[in-house]
């Protein structure tokens, strides 16, 4: 009868090598998040690049910068409304450009006469009207564009621009978030992939709330792991 | 239809309509001027793509403002 013991000895993994090994990679210095940065965008030439409809991109190029911005703090998730939230305003909008000359075709269709209103007058009022409906998708645009949510490797920055006469910019450190979690709920949610995260800060703190953003699971997945370096960071 | 063109073509009426889309102008350009404005703090606040899109965005802003004060031009010279 063959010793199955004393052959399998030979090529079984050692193991207080595997257990030394694992305590070297344990005593291991984190990387640093510059370092990971940067191995990202080697990893994929497209990764970190923003267009202009981006809604979430992670460790954006350096051509992203905000307010207060610390030299060596870097962006590593940049958040937006997930473009879907914008046809609340581009099917309106839409339809309202070809109603002028629908009532013009309305009114030729019934014959009724329009010399009535004078020329002059006429053509200053399709201005009037094509000039509030391009004021309407400009600022609809710009509240989308400039409702940022920016994570960085220090701090949370929350860009509110709600209307033209309304800005609102709040930060909160990482030390001071206690929890994050994301909530999807209707069918355009579902379809379209997007929710609202929300970051629960420590005790008289508001709490803070990226809204619809797009994957947010990923987003939530990202901004926990970075809490969690910090974390790790600070012990 | 006919005293309808008579009361819409009547100076008067004309006039008022003059006055009150001139104001109307006025109050939009005001408007205007706030975007911009507000535009110019926003890029400020948030610099996007190297001031590429923020800069774009200034432009329009502007872009928007000069054709809605030549509407007010001219609804007070033409019409």
């Amino acid at each position: 009868m063959p010793d199955i013991f004393v052959k399998k000895d030979k090529k079984e993994p050692d193991k207080e090598s595997a257990e030394s090994e694992a305590r070297a990679e344990h005593m291991k210095p984190e990387q640093p998040q510059q370092t990971q940065a940067a191995e990202h965008k080697a990893d994929d030439p497209d990764h970190g690049k923003m267009g202009f409809f981006t809604a979430l991109c992670e460790y954006p190029r350096d051509n992203i910068k905000f307010v207060n911005q610390g030299s060596e703090e870097e962006i590593i998730l940049f958040l937006r409304q997930h473009f879907a939230t914008n046809l609340s305003w581009i099917i309106p909008s839409f339809i309202a450009i070809f109603i002028p000359p629908l009532i013009w075709l309305l009114f030729a269709v019934l014959t009724i006469d329009f010399i009535a209103v004078p020329a002059g007058i006429l053509t200053v009022i399709i201005l009037f009207y094509y000039l509030i409906l391009i004021g309407y998708i400009f600022t609809s645009f710009l509240y989308w564009f400039f409702n940022i949510g920016i994570v960085t490797q220090k701090r949370m920055v929350d860009i509110d621009y709600s209307n033209i006469l309304h800005k609102n910019i709040a930060s909160v450190q990482l030390s001071e978030v206690v929890d994050t979690e994301f909530t999807q709920k209707g069918l355009f949610q579902s379809i379209f992939n997007y929710g609202d995260i929300l970051i629960q800060t420590e005790g008289i703190k508001p709490n803070f709330d990226f809204r619809a953003s797009p994957k947010p699971a990923h987003a939530t997945d990202i901004i926990h792991g970075v809490l969690v370096k910090n974390r790790n960071g600070r012990k | 239809m006919l005293e309808l063109n008579n009361i819409l073509n009547s100076n008067t009426l004309n006039l008022t309509i003059k006055i009150l889309l001139a104001a109307l102008a006025l109050v939009f350009f005001i408007f205007t001027v706030i975007i911009v404005s507000r535009v110019k703090i926003l890029n400020h606040s948030v610099q996007i793509y190297a001031n590429k899109a923020s800069s774009l965005l200034f432009t329009f802003a502007i872009l928007y403002s000069v054709a809605v004060f030549f509407l007010f031009i001219i609804i007070l010279v033409i019409v």
